[in-house]
C-alpha cells in the first residue's frame, strides 16, 4: 500500500493554528485529569503497599485482624516474642522488635478548627525506626519520654489542614485536650506513616490512660538460621492465654488497600467520564478539521492513494497533535501533581506520577486520536469521488 | 528531520518513564524451600483408649505428664500453624456454630465464633508435634490423613507447658475420627 509521507500529516497540522492549539489543549486537559486520577490511585496503593514491609510480622489481638486500633494485646507481648522466636533481625545486639499503640486522637494545630480533625497518634519505642526501614528523622531530635514532646510526620499538616509552618519544630500542638511540643519531623516518604504523630510508648499509655499495646512489629531475620513467618505465627498459636494472632504487615495494609478499591474506582469512573467528554470534543474538532478537506482527500484518491492509506495520514495527524497534548499534560504532572498531597481517612499520602500513571496518560492521549478520528474520517471517505471533488 | 524530531521525543518519554520506576520498596524475604507433609509414622491405626476431655484435664495437667485427649480441631479461622505441626484442639462439649446456634450459614463453623473468646480459650488446647530441637516440626498438618477443621482427634502426648489456661501438648501420635 502506498501511504502518504509523514511529513505530509504534520504538516497539515499547520493550517489552522487556533484549531491545532485547540486539539492540543483539549487533549492536554483530558491527559492530566486522566494523570491526576491514576496519580491518585497510584499514590493510595503505593502509600499503603509501602507501609507494609514483607519482612515485617504483626502480633495483634485475636479479632482485631482488620484494624490495629481495635487491638489490645499485653504489654508483656514484645519481650515474650524476643525471648521465644530466634531468628528475628538484630543489629548491635538489639532485636527488631517494635511494640506500639496506635490510636486515632483530636489534633489541633496553629490555626485549626477547635474540635481538631483526627490524626493516627502512635505511641513507640526507639526500636521503631528500626522495623520501620522507610522512616527516619528528618528535622529535629526523637521525643524524649516524660517531656511531651512528639515527632510530626511530613504530610501531618495536609492532614490537620494547616500550613506546615504551624508543626515546624518547637511548635505546640493539642492533642486530646493535652498540649505536646514538637520535638522533630517524620520523614516516611511515599507511605501513610508520612501524616502520623510519633510519640514515646509510655506517654501515649498515659495520655490515654491504657495499659496494653495495640500490636508488636517484629522484623524477619535473614541468612541460615533466620525466622520465618510461621515461627511467629506458631509462637503465638502457643500463647493461648495472650489471646494474640501474626500476620504480616504487608498483608493487613494490602487487606486495608482493598478496602479503599471503591473509592479508586470513583475516581477511574470520573475521569472516564469526563474523558468521554473529551472524547467527542475532540470528535467535533476533528469532523470540522476534515470536512473542510472533502475535495482534498477526493483529490489524493484520483492521485491514488487508498482510502487505508488516507485514514492512516488522518490517525498520524490527529495523533500527532493528541500526543503533543499527552506530553506536555505529562510534563505538567510530574512538575506540578507528582507529590502533591491529599488527605484520605487513613491519613495523607502524594499523588504519584509514575511510569505507570504516565503510561496510563500517554495511553489516554493517543486513544483520544484514534477515537477523534475515526468517526469524521468515515463521514469524509464514504462519499464517491466524482461527489468529493465537487464538494465546497 | 520531524521523524527524528518525534523518535528522539519518543526515547526521551520512555527514558524518563523508566528512571521513575526505580524500585525503592521495602524488603522481601529470601524464597523457601516448599514444606513436606507430616510424615505417616505419627499417625495411629487405632483409637487409644481412656482419652480425656479437654476442659477436664486441663485442671489436673502439668508439665510432663503423659496425657490423651479428644477434641476437635479448631478454635480459630485458621486452627493450623502454615507450614508448622501445631493445631489447635477444642473440646468436644463446645458446639461449632453450625450446630444449634444461629449462625448456621457461618462459613467456618470451627472457629467457634458464636461463643465469648475466653470460652474458647478454657476448652482449647494446642498440639505440636516437635522436633529434636523441641521446636514445631516444619510440615504441613491441614488435609494430611483425615486432619482438617472440624475433625475430631485423639491425641498422645506429653504436656509441654501448662500454666493456667495455656495448655501445650507434645504430640507422639494422632488419631483422626474417619
Amino acid at each position: 500500500m502506498q501511504t502518504l509521507p509523514f511529513t505530509y500529516s504534520a504538516r497539515n497540522l499547520g493550517r489552522s493554528r487556533l484549531r491545532l492549539l485547540l486539539s492540543v489543549m483539549g487533549s492536554a486537559m483530558v491527559v492530566l485529569l486522566v494523570l491526576a486520577a491514576g496519580g491518585f490511585v497510584r499514590g493510595m496503593t503505593t502509600g499503603l503497599e509501602r507501609t507494609g514491609d514483607e519482612a515485617n510480622v504483626m502480633i495483634v489481638g485475636i479479632g482485631s485482624e482488620e484494624s490495629i486500633e481495635r487491638s489490645e494485646i499485653p504489654a508483656s507481648v514484645a519481650s515474650l516474642l524476643d525471648a521465644s522466636v530466634p531468628g528475628l533481625r538484630t543489629a548491635f545486639g538489639t532485636t527488631f522488635v517494635s511494640p506500639e499503640v496506635q490510636v486515632q486522637l483530636p489534633v489541633v494545630a496553629g490555626a485549626g478548627s477547635p474540635e481538631g480533625r483526627l490524626v493516627l497518634v502512635r505511641g513507640v519505642t526507639p526500636t521503631a525506626l528500626l522495623v520501620h526501614s522507610q522512616c527516619q528523622i528528618a528535622q529535629g531530635h526523637w521525643p524524649r519520654s516524660g517531656h511531651n514532646e512528639i515527632l510530626v510526620g511530613q504530610l501531618a499538616h495536609t492532614k490537620l489542614g494547616v500550613s506546615a509552618a504551624a508543626l515546624a519544630v518547637g511548635s505546640t500542638v493539642n492533642i486530646d485536650g493535652r498540649d505536646w511540643i514538637v520535638s522533630g519531623r517524620l520523614a516516611a516518604p511515599r507511605s501513610v506513616i508520612d501524616a502520623e504523630i510519633w510519640m514515646p510508648l509510655a506517654d501515649l499509655k498515659e495520655a490515654t490512660r491504657r495499659l496494653t499495646d495495640s500490636c508488636v512489629i517484629a522484623t524477619l531475620g535473614t541468612g541460615p538460621g533466620a525466622a520465618e513467618f510461621a515461627d511467629v505465627a506458631a509462637f503465638a498459636r502457643q500463647r493461648l492465654d495472650l489471646e494474640i494472632t501474626a500476620m504480616t504487615e504487608s498483608s493487613y495494609y494490602a487487606r486495608l488497600a482493598g478496602f479503599f478499591a471503591p473509592v479508586r474506582a470513583v475516581v477511574w469512573i470520573t475521569a472516564g467520564l469526563i474523558g468521554l467528554g473529551g472524547v467527542f470534543g475532540g470528535l467535533n474538532t476533528m469532523y470540522a478539521a476534515f470536512a473542510s478537506r472533502v475535495r482534498e482527500l477526493g483529490m489524493l484518491q484520483c492521485l491514488g492513494f487508498r482510502r487505508s492509506a488516507i485514514v492512516l495520514s488522518m490517525l498520524q495527524e490527529s495523533c500527532l497533535a493528541t500526543a503533543s497534548g499527552a506530553l506536555l499534560a505529562s510534563a505538567a504532572a510530574v512538575f506540578f501533581l507528582d507529590g502533591v498531597a491529599v488527605q484520605f481517612s487513613m491519613g495523607a499520602f502524594g499523588l504519584l506520577i509514575d511510569a505507570p500513571a504516565l503510561l496510563v496518560g500517554l495511553g489516554a492521549g493517543l486513544l483520544l486520536g484514534l477515537l477523534g478520528t475515526i468517526a469524521p474520517a468515515y463521514r469524509c471517505l464514504k462519499l464517491p469521488i466524482s461527489e468529493s471533488l465537487k464538494s465546497i | 528531520m520531524f521523524r527524528t524530531a518525534t523518535l528522539l521525543t519518543l526515547a526521551a518519554v520512555l527514558a524518563s518513564t523508566s528512571a521513575c520506576s526505580k524500585s525503592d520498596a521495602p524488603t522481601k524475604p529470601a524464597a523457601k524451600a516448599a514444606v513436606a507433609p507430616l510424615p505417616g509414622s505419627y499417625f495411629l491405626a487405632e483409637a487409644p483408649a481412656d482419652a480425656k476431655d479437654i476442659r477436664a484435664a486441663k485442671r489436673s495437667l502439668k508439665a510432663g505428664d503423659k496425657v490423651v485427649l479428644i477434641g476437635r480441631i479448631g478454635g480459630s479461622e485458621d486452627p493450623f500453624v502454615p507450614e508448622r505441626a501445631i493445631f489447635t484442639l477444642v473440646d468436644k462439649a463446645m458446639k461449632t456454630c453450625d450446630e444449634g446456634s444461629d449462625m448456621d450459614t457461618c462459613k467456618t463453623p470451627w472457629d467457634y465464633c458464636c461463643d465469648p473468646r475466653e470460652q474458647i480459650t478454657a476448652n482449647s488446647a494446642v498440639v505440636q508435634i516437635v522436633g529434636p530441637d523441641g521446636q514445631p516440626l516444619k510440615a504441613v498438618l491441614n488435609g494430611v490423613k483425615g486432619l482438617k477443621p472440624q475433625a475430631t482427634v485423639t491425641v498422645v502426648g506429653t504436656v509441654s507447658k501448662a500454666e493456667g489456661q495455656n495448655v501445650v501438648v507434645n504430640a507422639t501420635g494422632l488419631f483422626v475420627k474417619p
